[in-house]
């Protein structure tokens, strides 16, 4: 159980001595952290605003929220309890679900149809309009826009931004547990909506193969 | 171990939130039993597809290079200064304050208490230095001087306004509403600078005062739908229609312009355009070289109005997690930042400085319409109508009548009404739309903006008899902004004009 502790906490990321000192020049107004800070984390911040809104100009947005929301925050951040990099992402992700809840005010959700995207038009190229590899991962992908906030944020973290559940779970202030269990209905729901569709199941020969 | 169970801990397999233990007896029965292993098969196939679809359909996109500076200056740039923010100071000079105030109170009870044991012969209000009949004044002082009259002819009339059953006394000066004649300014003096250095044609009377011309700059904001710009551009001109000229800030919006001691002080939303901050910013225009300030540091925050003592700035703002619109009001130099912890729209301030009307709602969400606040006890707000439709509220910067824009069949019109409900009387209404009224400094004008003539323009109007005149014409028919996603849902009726002397 030990060995288990000691990878749950490098899962976590508990901050290691240079993460630790690089906090402090931050919290003391170091101008050259905030560039180091900036280089970390600013490409993961934007991928995430990227992936929840979808946007270009939002994930802009987001990660100028989260770092000046940081910035006004940061001496309540603890080292103790997550990773400068989670606590961040807690943000950003904080900031682009009250940026859903207010888009959803201005859609109206009957107006779309199951295989049209949330968004409003957009000219310029999103990530609908690059052709996916066969139909199965373009229904798929229709599939994962479907799924309720909740899961479907879940899901984004997990496999886009390949976050393990025990960061998850940190970021969302929520027991690990819940994160599987998301995972598992949204996987469920996944299938269940392929399923709808009359996709049948991925090739398992081909699968087996692989594996 | 049943084929059940491992049905339910596949999922918890592959996603790694096995213990070592429990991943071994997993593996023991995927490897016996061929039933669980289809089922893993299918479940690692799906995790596959899923990973490969995300990045098929997101890409990997880099951080845009001008990102940095941008966010660098959202951060560094505040208002509050490094190393001991003003907040800070603020507290630790209140806490002083509290101290030495403590200290001297008791200084007086003990000196009071042990006067009073020595002797009893000086009547304790004698000694005290707050003497009950002449206030301040001290009984062995001489008499201070009576303070010399700084207005030059302002006869003090307060109008008094009964405001639902309560009255509040608004200090009104009259002489802006008898006297036409504006206030003479010696010139700027100017030094221009390679920066942004703005033309100041505006500045200088355009047409002389005589007659009933009035005077002042207005302020406004345009989208330029043109492909090459799309973003907002804000706009100064004259009231005769003389001297426009278009600001060089991208993307901004929402204009609150002030004449102050230190020059013309403008307040903007700025849409972060060009690299520009995405905030509430200020600046003064013409004579001075310095970025602009950072007044409400969040992308949310909106409408600008300045209190009539140009000491503070009231706006509106959804920053909060719930999405709801707040008012706040902060100190012109960017302190004191202040949730009025109250929920509305479009706050504009009486000439009292602490009364503001604002659109707003119940708790509950109903009750739309307007309401009256003052500054210090804005949750305890009142409204004086009732109509979700009245959007934009002025207070005039003279009286205590409001100007403000309705919906009568499918167009908007404005109408004036009292603050405190009463004489609701429509001013402008035609087959167009008339809306986001402005009152003039002397409060005898309003500007607005209209589509009567077919393309949608600046107008001004005499409140006295009505009569409306176009001073600006964008040519355009339409306001939709669907070109550039950071404007998505904007009416024309969140936009606002400034008109100041």
């Amino acid at each position: 159980m030990d060995a288990y502790n000691t990878v749950q906490d490098k899962k976590r990321g508990k901050p290691d001595a240079a993460e630790l000192a690089l906090i402090e020049r931050w919290q003391n107004d170091d101008a050259d952290a905030f560039d180091e800070l900036y280089t970390r984390y600013a490409q993961t911040i934007y991928r995430l605003g990227w992936a929840m809104l979808q946007q270009a100009e939002a994930a802009e947005d987001v990660v100028q929220e989260t770092f000046l929301r940081a910035y006004k925050a940061r001496h309540q951040f603890k080292p103790d309890r997550a990773s400068l990099g989670t606590w961040l992402y807690q943000i950003a992700l904080n900031y682009c679900r009250s940026h859903l809840r207010k888009k959803q005010l201005l859609t109206i959700p009957w107006l779309h149809s199951d295989d049209k995207p949330m968004d409003p038009p957009d000219t310029r190229p999103g990530p609908e309009s690059k052709v996916l590899r066969g139909e199965y991962r373009s229904l798929l992908w229709n599939a994962v826009q479907s799924l309720s906030p909740a899961l479907r944020e879940v899901v984004t973290l997990h496999y886009y931004m390949e976050l393990p559940a025990v960061e998850i779970a940190v970021m969302l202030n929520c027991p690990e547990g819940t994160i599987y269990s998301r995972l598992h209905n949204a996987r469920r729901r996944l299938a269940r909506l392929l399923a709808e569709k009359g996709v049948t199941a991925p090739d398992l020969l081909e699968a087996q193969n692989v594996h | 171990m049943s084929i059940k169970h491992v049905l339910q801990h596949i999922d918890l397999y592959l996603d790694n939130g096995l213990s070592i233990q429990e991943r071994q007896d997993v593996e023991q029965h995927l490897n016996e039993c061929p039933y669980c292993m289809q089922h893993y098969l299918r479940a690692k196939r799906l995790n596959a597809e899923l990973k490969t679809v995300f990045h098929t359909a997101l890409g990997r996109p880099a951080v845009p290079p001008h990102l940095r500076n941008r966010v660098r200056m959202a951060v560094q740039e505040r208002p509050h200064y490094s190393f001991f923010s003003l907040n800070q100071l603020s507290l630790a000079f209140n806490r002083v304050v509290m101290l030495l105030v403590m200290v001297g109170f008791s200084a007086l009870a003990y000196y009071v208490v042990v006067q009073e044991q020595n002797s009893h012969t000086v009547p304790l209000s004698e000694r005290m230095l707050l003497s009950p009949s002449d206030g301040l004044l001290t009984p062995t002082s001489t008499p201070t001087p009576q303070p010399t009259p700084v207005t030059v002819t302002a006869t003090e009339a307060p109008t008094s306004v009964t405001q639902l059953g309560e009255t509040i006394t608004l200090p009104v000066t009259p002489t802006a509403m008898s006297n036409p004649t504006r206030i003479v300014r010696a010139p700027h003096t100017v030094t221009p600078t390679p920066g942004v250095v703005i033309p100041r044609q505006v500045f200088e009377p355009a047409a002389s005062d005589e007659g009933d011309s009035p005077g002042g700059v207005i302020a406004f904001a345009v989208f330029n739908p043109e492909p090459h710009s799309q973003r907002y551009e804000l706009h100064l001109i004259h009231p005769n229609g003389e001297g426009h000229q278009v600001l060089p800030f991208e993307g901004a919006s929402e204009p609150a312009l002030r004449f102050t001691a230190t020059g013309y002080q403008l307040v903007y939303r700025s849409w972060g355009e060009e690299n520009t901050r995405r905030a509430l910013l200020r600046t003064q225009l013409y004579g001075s070289t310095r970025p602009p300030f950072i007044l409400g540091e969040y992308l949310e925050d909106a409408q600008p109005d300045w209190s009539p003592q140009e000491d503070r700035v009231i706006f509106a703002s959804n920053r909060a997690s719930d999405r709801t619109w707040r008012l706040y009001s902060i100190w012109q130099d960017g302190t004191n930042e202040w949730d009025l912890r109250r929920e509305g729209r479009a706050p504009s301030f009486a000439p009292d400085g602490t009364h503001f009307v604002f659109e707003s709602w119940n708790p509950a969400g109903r009750q739309r319409g307007l309401w009256t606040a003052t500054l210090d006890d804005a949750h305890d707000a009142q409204p004086i109508l009732l109509d979700p439709e009245a959007k934009s509220p002025d207070w005039s910067p003279v009286e205590a009548r409001i100007a403000y824009m309705t919906k009568q069949g499918d167009n908007y019109d404005i109408h004036l009404i009292n603050s405190d409900g009463s004489n609701d009387t429509p001013l402008l209404s035609s087959p167009a739309n008339e809306g986001i009224p402005a009152w003039s400094p002397d409060g005898r004008w309003l500007a607005f903006m209209s589509d009567r003539e077919g393309s949608w323009g600046i107008w001004i109007a005499e409140v006295e008899t009505g009569e409306a005149e176009l001073i600006y014409d964008t040519g355009r028919t339409t306001h939709i902004q669907t070109g550039n996603p950071n404007y998505a849902g904007r009416e024309w009726w969140l936009e606002q004009i400034s008109w100041t002397n």
